[in-house]
């Protein structure tokens, strides 16, 4: 009895005793050991370098948005702007918002709020970079202070584009730590001060050339600086602050990185590019070397890195929603035109993939001179060859119903477009397309891509199983890379020395100073003579109003510049034949400019059309609506901006 | 005491052989059925005499013949009866069933108690009411029959879960999931037990009940009892059903001449561009054939269950093993669910001071759920598309020259599309495979000593370690792959956690006063690991098996929680009339910040038995009258772990070829992150009339949450867009009936109804810093929580009304949307904003009917389930299935407008809709008739030759029909048939038997 009660107090005992060894202090203490924190992890150097390289992968997400800076403007539109246009019956029809400019263009679109998110998503990674520099341990001043001042350009680079798409944005300049819902706005003018400001900084911080390709260098500060200045100079809605020193400041920036001799015009344009043949499967080049003398050339001052085509490579940040999440450049993907879809292998790389988010205006094809400017046949590719052999029935090809059974065999060729200026003369030139044509492939000029005068209805079946949508965009191809949205280790480049020519040339038009080779012409034709290759010197044409397809082709005027006849129209028509595609710049560009109503109008069909035929574009469209998600998540909630 | 013990039975032993002097007592035992027992043993209390019945349920006894004796009678099934024998010779004995006896007796967490002494809001289910309609998740049989509780499919593929919310809303970040504790496994998951298993689930409701549980029964708490072992012969059960579900209810898809007529005919009469068609399209069209993909990937099915139990035991130790076998699959090809289910539970008396017990739960899942695509590819895939490659017309129009066939199947369909190929090949396993395994062994373990008389020390560990694996497997001519090489993923995720409690209880009844107290220290603590592979350019179709033979990459993460807490519980009873409850517990919470870490909420509750006061027993109006009012707080700390913590996010970049680290911050860490706080007051009222043949619950409270954890949207200039943040206030009041009728009572005949009724207004009381919405999160001050704030469909923009229309840059055929504030312009901008609030996901009530009938040995029962006021953006309106704006993919059939159809029910095809999400906001209130099921009891007479106890077979069909205003799939879960299974209605027949 007494040895039962003793083991049953034993028991108790032994039991508390559990309870009180269960309840030690550090039990609720968090036990993390799969992730560090912003503040034990960016004190250290390695940590602080993680910090750094981590306000460089955005760019990728950023640069891939290129809806809202290539589209809606003279050069491209979301939609081809053939065929349905044409019939003012169909009242109903639009395009794009971002083309049409009408009440489709407002705050809910995702492209906006994408490009606002990821925009400040980078902000904030620089402001923590700038921030935390002082308490960083282990690292010498002169390191950190190149660091920061690659952050501050990144910022600047980030708060230039947010300013010119909307105007008064709000400008935080230190890392967000706490959540808040309230946000203020700050002028655009005090933006721009605050940019130039940075970059004089990053001027001053950052070396000549880096170890690593692809930082940020002085070179690069100094050409993001001239474009800050051109712009402000121009001084949009004289809301920015800018006066006509700032064209000078621009010009002196361009002529100081033209003259230090380190970044030299390719003096082949082709050489920028993948290299690629026309017909893919004679194609000798890799994957890999294909960007080889691309990715190494001296003429581009910064470039969005894409050279490691590993898997370990995320497209910038897999972890954002807005993020495509795939890997490597898209570059090659994103513009108009695959091939005809006739004896083509489907969904391969092959041909590149083909998701055409911006397809080239016609005024585009327009302003280049086919037989001259090289930059022609390096932006377009007019010829298509199959890539299997294949049989196509043309039974129910409409409107010329003809009952014909074709084959090829892999590299015929199954289409070709004619060069604009080069129109069919004879039925001898006529394709298959055509009831007696006796070319083995389709043939298409300017008759044929409009359907001009054929079709009567827009009811009309186009159902052609040889017709093709016109050129291939092609510039950015890259042969040998896998089927899918990215993939490309092609760098993009965003800042190349060309455009410190035609900066200049804008800047002397607008009254600047001091230019060390001469007047606006010199430097404009600079950049033309260098893609007219063996040409140089020769004076090509373009249409005299590109946009107008009705145009006769004997209206053309020649684009080399003389001191009386250089303007900006002609530098605008320049940048868009040297840089098609390029650098997110088009419709900065045209606003910076004052242009963008105008040439949008005169080139962009669905800009032209707006809604139900009545041309939408106004000045409220100079400025972006503030992305829906700001207006709903704010509190209180900030101001739109003027129209929306 | 136990020297005591001894010494009786040793006098008991010297009286019996020295006077020798017995009489002999005859009885007879039935059930309370009124059935007769065979086999109840029959013991004279204090000796080891006894005897059992015979088939007639009689016995005999010889007793001694002065002095009272006392018989103790057991039979399986049935609670022990003691019976005082002073002078009687004859006895009639009535039993009372166990599961009766276990019905009177409510879990409250900690311990239990009579329902009868209850004082908090607490909702009951019985093994009848869970296996009725034979679910193969537990969680399904809650719907439709407890009140406060509303149950939400979320998918329609076999094997998924449910949504559970208990009196609305209170938390609206993270899990508004009620804690399950089964068996004292606290943290488990109802999907993880075997219905056929369970002998009581108890859903604890206000504060007061939820109190003892803390923090973690913020949400409510629901408790599962298992069926524990009966002290007897083994008795064995065999429980089993076989169905076949039916793919039922679908929307009706256009077939190919419709499909023409809406993309083009009737596009061109409004005026657009016609779709175009491929010969081999216009050959369907013409020739009037059509595709119904959805008809061919959705087939027939089976659902089946098995289980075994045995139990059995003596006085010290009872038993109870059961095996388990459920398998539901999907309608679509290669999708299944299959579970086993081993349970042992052991509870065993070692001597008068210590009791041990422990019950362990072995589960293993399969569950393939196949392509994620197959259902939407066949809901957008074209009827006027072709299943085999010989029937494309000319393959030459569209890209079926470039991939196909693939075993006859065409890929493309005789489309010119390359979005969605044919969907049966998406559904052949050897070109998709995506399979989840769990393994959960769970388990509960206890000791229990007896200090002293009335004063016991429990300490008991339960433990659980989830393990899922995941593997998918994606081929060539999957949708996804199409031309480029397999991929696979392979994933593992494990939750292993503990529960330690360690219980002190008291027990004391003296005259009119009965005191029980419990204090409970309980650690709790939570590891969650996982790591994942995923290859790409596997060489061959290897699933997930081989991924070294491709290029992998792999991700791992680990994260950790634990919970501490202190807790103390006083009841007491005044004379069996006046019941008081006090409860307070204190907790401490490792993911909040340091600071503010622990918290203490109090509870108290109130009950008075007022039916048993002479004067309400006078009015001869109750049978039942008993008010019962509580009030508590409770706490949620449901937040991630690390959630003060400004974690890293991995990136990475490039310089040149050389690949770098690139580390980012990933979110805010809120160094202020503390409890969320509620608090509740309920008033109960139990009744009962005419003998208790009406009996009605109600309930009413009003509970009150503070600094309310929300994942707030942020406005993305901060660089982040959410932030976990205490926020503002939100209020839960609501109001729930129980009516329970036993209609018509006879020997042969009886109908019982139960009805009950829940409604929960929600309303968000205030927001922090004196916001009043916060739209991007769905917040409004003085709305419930998940609402939807959008434009107002307003009807379709008709032809008369082309000049209003075009005002508003709209066209005859567009979705008109409501010009709110009147200014002639639709705009969501500061100031001009024309949206408003539209409605909530919250029901405004829902209501549940069962009736039972039985008449001799057939027995009838069904459930109506009604929701009432839940709006949905239906995913299938939103999506492409019914965008008619387009003519790529297929649609649901829906009345639209035409120039020649002025409705103003749905927008026309062919025309501009910048507007046309305003349509789809819907009401998916839905009446569903639940289950319908006949079942016939063999008599006793027939089974007794057989050996066989009880034997009973039924025929049941599950969903036969249900009425809602809502297109689309299934109102009860906003579907838009990615990662999803059609509607079904199932047929099945079950047989349930005891040896």
């Amino acid at each position: 009895m007494k040895n039962n009660n003793l083991i049953r107090y034993i028991c108790s005992f032994v039991l508390l005793g559990l309870v009180a060894g269960g309840c030690k202090k550090t039990f609720l203490d968090e036990y993390n050991p799969s992730n560090r924190t912003t503040d034990n992890f960016y004190t250290t150097a390695t940590g602080y370098e993680t910090l750094v390289n981590a306000c460089y992968p955005l760019l990728r997400d950023i640069t891939q948005q290129r809806i809202p800076t290539l589209n809606g403007t003279d050069m491209f539109s979301a939609n081809g702007w053939t065929g349905t246009l044409l019939f003012p019956t169909l009242t109903t029809q639009s395009g794009s918002p971002y083309d049409a400019y009408d009440i489709s263009l407002n705050s809910s679109l995702g492209e906006l709020q994408s490009l606002w998110d990821m925009l400040y998503r980078e902000v904030n990674r620089c402001n923590a970079a700038v921030t935390r520099a002082t308490a960083v341990t282990g690292m010498v001043d002169s390191v950190k202070n190149v660091r920061i001042g690659e952050a501050k350009f990144l910022r600047s680079l980030s708060f230039f584009w947010a300013v010119q798409q909307w105007g008064d944005i709000p400008m935080p300049l230190t890392e967000t730590t706490t959540g808040s819902l309230e946000v203020k706005k700050t002028a655009a003018k005090d933006v721009y001060t605050q940019i130039i400001n940075d970059l004089n900084d990053a001027v001053a911080k950052l070396p000549v050339t880096q170890k690593d390709a692809g930082r940020v260098t002085k070179g690069a500060a100094k050409f993001l600086l001239a474009r800050v200045y051109l712009t402000r100079g121009w001084n949009f809605n004289n809301s920015l602050g800018g006066t006509s020193a700032d064209f000078t400041s621009a010009l002196v920036l361009c002529d100081d990185l033209i003259s230090s001799g380190l970044y030299p015009m390719e003096s082949n344009w082709n050489n920028l590019w993948p290299i690629h043949n026309k017909n893919p499967k004679k194609e000798t080049a890799t994957a890999a070397s294909s960007v080889a003398i691309a990715n190494a050339s001296k003429e581009v001052i910064f470039s969005v890195q894409y050279a490691n085509g590993t898997g370990t490579a995320y497209n910038g940040d897999a972890n954002l929603s807005t993020s495509t999440g795939t890997i490597g450049n898209d570059l090659h993907t994103r513009f108009s035109g695959g091939p005809n879809g006739v004896a083509q292998e489907s969904r391969t790389g092959t041909y590149n993939r083909f998701l055409p988010a911006h397809n080239v205006t016609w005024g585009a094809y327009r302003l280049f001179d086919p037989q001259m400017d090289v930059r022609y046949e390096g932006t377009f590719n007019s010829v298509v060859y199959a890539t299997i052999a294949g049989t196509v029935s043309l039974s129910a090809n409409k409107p010329y119903p003809q009952s014909l059974t074709l084959s090829y065999a892999i590299s015929d060729t199954t289409a070709i477009v004619l060069p604009w200026n080069v129109p069919m003369t004879s039925t001898a030139q006529l394709g298959v397309n055509i009831p007696g044509g006796t070319k083995k492939y389709a043939v298409q000029n300017v008759v044929d891509l409009f359907w001009l005068g054929k079709l009567t209805s827009p009811t009309q079946q186009i159902n052609d199983a040889m017709s093709w949508g016109g050129p291939m965009f092609w510039k950015f191809w890259q042969p040998g890379i896998a089927y899918g949205d990215g993939f490309s280790t092609f760098n993009d480049p965003l800042f190349r020395s060309a455009e410190l020519y035609l900066m200049a040339a804008e800047a002397i038009v607008k009254g600047a100073t001091g230019a060390k080779l001469g007047t606006a012409d010199v430097y404009y034709n600079r950049v033309l003579d260098r893609a007219l290759g063996t040409n140089a010197g020769k004076s090509p044409k373009c249409a005299t109003n590109p946009g107008n397809v009705l145009d006769p082709l004997t209206n053309v005027t020649i684009y080399r510049a003389t001191p009386s006849t250089i303007n900006i129209d002609m530098i605008l028509d320049e940048y868009g034949r040297e840089f098609l595609g390029e650098g997110n710049e088009r419709w900065y560009q045209l606003k910076r400019t004052g242009k963008l109503i105008e040439r949008a109008t005169k080139f962009n069909g669905w800009t032209a059309w707006g809604r139900a035929g009545v041309s939408q574009i106004a000045a409220k469209h100079l400025l972006r609506p503030i992305p829906q998600g700001m207006l709903d998540n704010s509190s209180p909630r900030i101001e739109q901006n003027p129209g929306y | 005491m136990r020297k005591g013990l001894l010494l009786v039975t040793f006098l008991t032993f010297i009286a019996s052989i020295a006077f020798a002097q017995t009489r002999k007592i005859n009885g007879t035992v039935q059930g309370d059925n009124g059935a007769v027992i065979a086999g109840a043993s029959i013991t004279l209390k204090g000796t080891t005499k006894g005897t059992t019945t015979n088939n007639d349920g009689k016995f005999s006894i010889d007793v001694p013949s002065s002095g009272k004796a006392v018989l103790v009678i057991n039979s399986i099934g049935f609670g022990s009866q003691e019976i005082a024998v002073s002078t009687q010779t004859d006895l009639s004995i009535k039993l009372t069933s166990d599961s009766k006896q276990l019905e009177d007796v409510v879990v409250v967490g900690y311990g239990s108690v009579r329902k009868k002494d209850l004082t908090g809001a607490v909702g009951s289910l019985a093994p009848r009411d869970i296996v009725r309609a034979n679910p193969a998740n537990a969680t399904q049989a809650l719907q439709g029959q407890v009140t406060g509780v509303v149950i939400t499919k979320t998918s329609n593929k076999p094997g998924q879960g449910f949504a559970i919310d208990i009196r609305g809303q209170n938390t609206i970040t993270g899990a508004t999931e009620p804690l399950v504790v089964i068996d004292g496994v606290i943290g488990a998951r109802l999907r993880d037990i075997n219905p056929q298993d369970i002998q009581s689930i108890d859903i604890l409701k206000d504060a007061s009940s939820t109190a003892i549980y803390g923090a973690r029964g913020a949400n409510g708490v629901i408790i599962v009892t298992s069926k524990k072992g009966v002290a007897g012969k083994p008795k064995v059960t065999f429980d089993s059903y076989l169905g076949q579900k039916q793919p039922a209810h679908l929307p009706q898809l256009l077939n190919a001449q419709q499909f023409y007529q809406a993309t083009a005919t009737d596009v061109v009469l409004n005026g657009g561009t016609a779709n175009t068609f491929t010969a081999s399209e216009m050959n369907m069209i013409n020739s009037g054939k059509s595709t119904d993909w959805v008809g061919l990937v959705a087939k027939p099915s089976t659902m089946a269950n098995s289980t075994v139990a045995v139990t059995g035991g003596n006085a010290g130790t009872t038993y109870r093993f059961s095996g388990g076998y459920i398998q539901e699959d999907g309608n679509i090809a290669s999708t299944s669910f299959k579970k086993y289910t081993l349970n042992a539970a052991v509870d065993s008396r070692l001597n008068n001071w210590l009791r041990v017990g422990i019950t362990a739960y072995i589960n293993y899942s399969t569950n393939p759920t196949g392509s994620l695509e197959i259902l939407r590819s066949a809901y957008r895939a074209r009827p006027t598309g072709v299943i085999y490659y010989n029937d494309i017309v000319n393959p030459s129009e569209g890209n079926d020259l470039a991939i196909g066939p693939w075993n006859d199947l065409s890929i493309w369909m005789g489309i010119k599309d390359n979005q969605v190929p044919n969907p049966l090949i998406d559904a052949d396993p050897s070109i998709y495979q995506n399979t989840t395994t769990i393994s959960n062994p769970m388990g509960n373990a206890f000791i229990e000593l007896t200090l002293l008389k009335g004063l016991t020390f429990k300490s008991s560990l339960s433990a659980s370690s989830i393990d899922e694996r995941n593997g998918e497997f994606r081929n060539t001519l999957s949708k996804s792959q199409l031309t480029n090489p397999p991929r696979a993923n392979y994933s593992q995720k494990n939750w292993g956690t503990y529960t330690i409690d360690n219980q002190l209880s008291y027990n004391l009844a003296t005259g009119k006063h009965k005191l029980s107290a419990t204090a409970l220290q309980s650690a709790y603590k939570n590891n969650a690991e996982n790591y994942a592979i995923a290859a790409t350019n596997l060489p061959f179709g290897s699933l997930w098996y081989n991924l070294g033979t491709g290029t992998t990459t792999a991700t791992s993460g680990f994260s950790r929680n634990s919970l501490e807490s202190y807790m103390g519980r006083v009841n007491y009873t005044f004379n069996d009339k006046y019941l008081f409850t006090l409860t307070g517990r204190a907790d401490g919470a490792s993911q909040l910040a340091t600071e503010n870490r622990w918290a203490f909420f109090p509870s108290g509750a109130f009950a008075w038995q007022a039916g048993d006061e002479n004067f309400i027993k006078n009015l001869n109006i109750f049978s039942d009258l008993k008010l019962r009012v509580s009030y508590g707080e409770v706490g949620n700390s449901n937040v991630a772990a690390y959630s003060t913590q400004a974690g890293l996010l991995t990136t990475s970049y490039s310089f040149g070829a050389t690949a770098v680290s690139a580390f980012a911050p990933a979110a805010i860490g809120n160094k202020d992150l503390k409890w969320e706080r509620s608090q509740e007051l309920n008033l109960g009222l139990n009744m009962g009339f005419l003998d208790n043949r009406i009996s009605a619950t109600v309930e009413l409270y009003k509970r009150n949450t503070r600094d309310l954890i929300l994942n707030q949207t942020l406005p993305t200039s901060t660089g982040f867009s959410s932030v976990v943040t205490n926020v503002g206030k939100v209020s839960n009041k609501g109001l729930e009936i129980m009516l329970n009728t036993r209609n018509i009572e006879t020997k042969h005949f009886s109908w019982n109804t139960s009805i009950n009724f829940s409604k929960n207004i929600n309303n968000i009381e205030a927001l922090a810093n004196g916001v009043t919405s916060v739209i991007g999160s769905g917040l409004f001050v003085g709305k419930p929580v998940r609402s939807h704030f959008d434009y107002q469909f307003a009807g379709i923009w008709q032809l008369a009304d082309s000049t209003a229309a075009k005002s508003f840059g709209q066209f005859p055929g567009s979705v008109k949307v409501t010009d709110t504030n009147k200014d002639g312009v639709i705009s969501n901008s500061t100031g001009k904003d024309d949206r408003m609030w539209l409605g909530t996901q919250l029901p405004n009530f829902t209501m549940g009917m069962t009736n039972r009938v039985s008449y001799k040995n057939l027995d009838l029962s069904f459930l109506f389930y009604y929701r009432n006021g839940t709006m949905y953006k239906n995913g299938m309106l939103d999506g492409t299935m019914a965008d008619y704006t387009g003519g790529r993919y297929n649609k649901i059939v829906m009345n639209y407008w035409t120039k020649n159809n002025p409705t103003n029910d749905f927008y026309g095809p062919g025309v501009s809709q910048p507007y046309r999400g305003a349509r789809s906001y819907e009401d998916a209130s839905f009446i569903r008739l639940s289950d319908v099921t006949v079942g016939y009891t063999v008599p006793k007479s027939i089974l007794d030759k057989r050996k066989i106890e009880r034997m009973r077979i039924y025929m049941q069909v599950l969903n036969p029909n249900y009425w809602t205003k809502y297109n689309g799939m299934d109102p009860e879960y906003n579907s838009n048939t990615y990662i999803d299974d059609v509607p079904n209605l199932t047929y099945a027949v079950g047989l349930n038997i005891g040896f």
